[in-house]
């Protein structure tokens, strides 16, 4: 009877490389001042004011009107999971690409015309409104 | 062996309390300076002295006949414990960013930047970060 806890433990031990529980929190950047995107007034407000409130975008396309497109995102995320994995490859990638995390966050994309003019705000998955949204590349090969 | 087993059994148990834990701080690219952002002067700054300025960009954007180039530097902090079967983790990532624009004549439009770099934080999933 003694032996049970122990071998619980034990199995526990060895099986620790590919058996796990995580709490994780991601923090990405920050979200917009309080207020600030409430403050913003479409047909009215101008592209400096906006940069001078919100400050540098994480993305910025040409969008398919040929205005410009500011897109603000951040992450608070927690997360509670249980893994059981098995390795079956010895390679691994530590690479990151830079413009797919910024296309994985949620947040703002504000639309301004040719003018400066800020015409449009979004919500969504940044990746999502990028890909719906931007001027496609044939647009400049016609002209 | 009855002593051998006291011993050794209740090894894996004190196991249990021995986890290990980590800090980890990555920098991508140099800190932006507040000082050569001060120098941009929309209406009269050029290209060609941003770059003098800030160097090669991190990015840059054509948006039809105007442009935009991105100066970034992050900072992510990492901290985690682990205990054995159960990992805590918390990343915090900020950046210094910058968007210049310029407009069909390769002069500076238009400047938004935020340096925030710094205020990447070491914590642990349930404790309070930037004020949340």
């Amino acid at each position: 009877m003694r032996a049970l806890p122990a071998a619980l433990a034990l199995a526990a031990f060895v099986s620790s490389g590919c058996l796990s529980a995580t709490w994780r929190r991601d923090v990405r950047y920050g979200p917009p001042p309080p207020g600030a995107l409430e403050s913003l007034r479409p047909g009215e407000s101008e592209l400096d004011p906006c940069l001078a409130l919100l400050g540098a975008p994480l993305d910025v396309w040409e969008s398919a009107q040929g205005g410009i497109a500011l897109a603000y995102g951040w992450e608070r995320e927690r997360n509670l999971g249980f893994t059981f994995s098995i390795p079956l490859d010895r390679g691994a990638s530590a690479s990151l690409n830079v413009v797919d995390e910024r296309a994985k966050l949620r947040g703002v994309v504000l639309f301004f015309d040719e003018r400066g003019k800020l015409v449009l705000l979004r919500t969504g998955l940044l990746g999502e409104l990028r890909e719906e949204t931007r001027r496609p590349a044939s647009a400049d090969a016609e002209e | 062996m009855r002593s051998f087993a006291r011993v050794v059994l209740p090894l894996p148990f004190l196991a249990l309390f021995l986890g290990g834990c980590f800090l980890s701080r990555r920098t991508v690219n140099e800190p932006l300076s507040p000082q050569a952002l001060a120098q941009l002067v929309p209406g009269k700054t050029t290209a060609t002295e941003v770059v003098e300025l800030l160097g090669a960009p991190s990015e840059v954007v054509q948006l039809h006949k105007r442009s935009a180039y991105r100066y970034e530097s992050t900072t992510t902090k990492d901290a985690g414990l682990w205990l054995l079967l159960v990992g805590l983790y918390n990343s915090d990532a900020h950046a210094d960013r910058a968007w210049v624009f310029f407009d069909e004549n390769g002069v500076l439009a238009h400047v938004g930047a935020t340096l925030s770099a710094e205020e990447a934080e070491y914590a642990l999933p349930w404790q309070e970060v930037h004020g949340r």
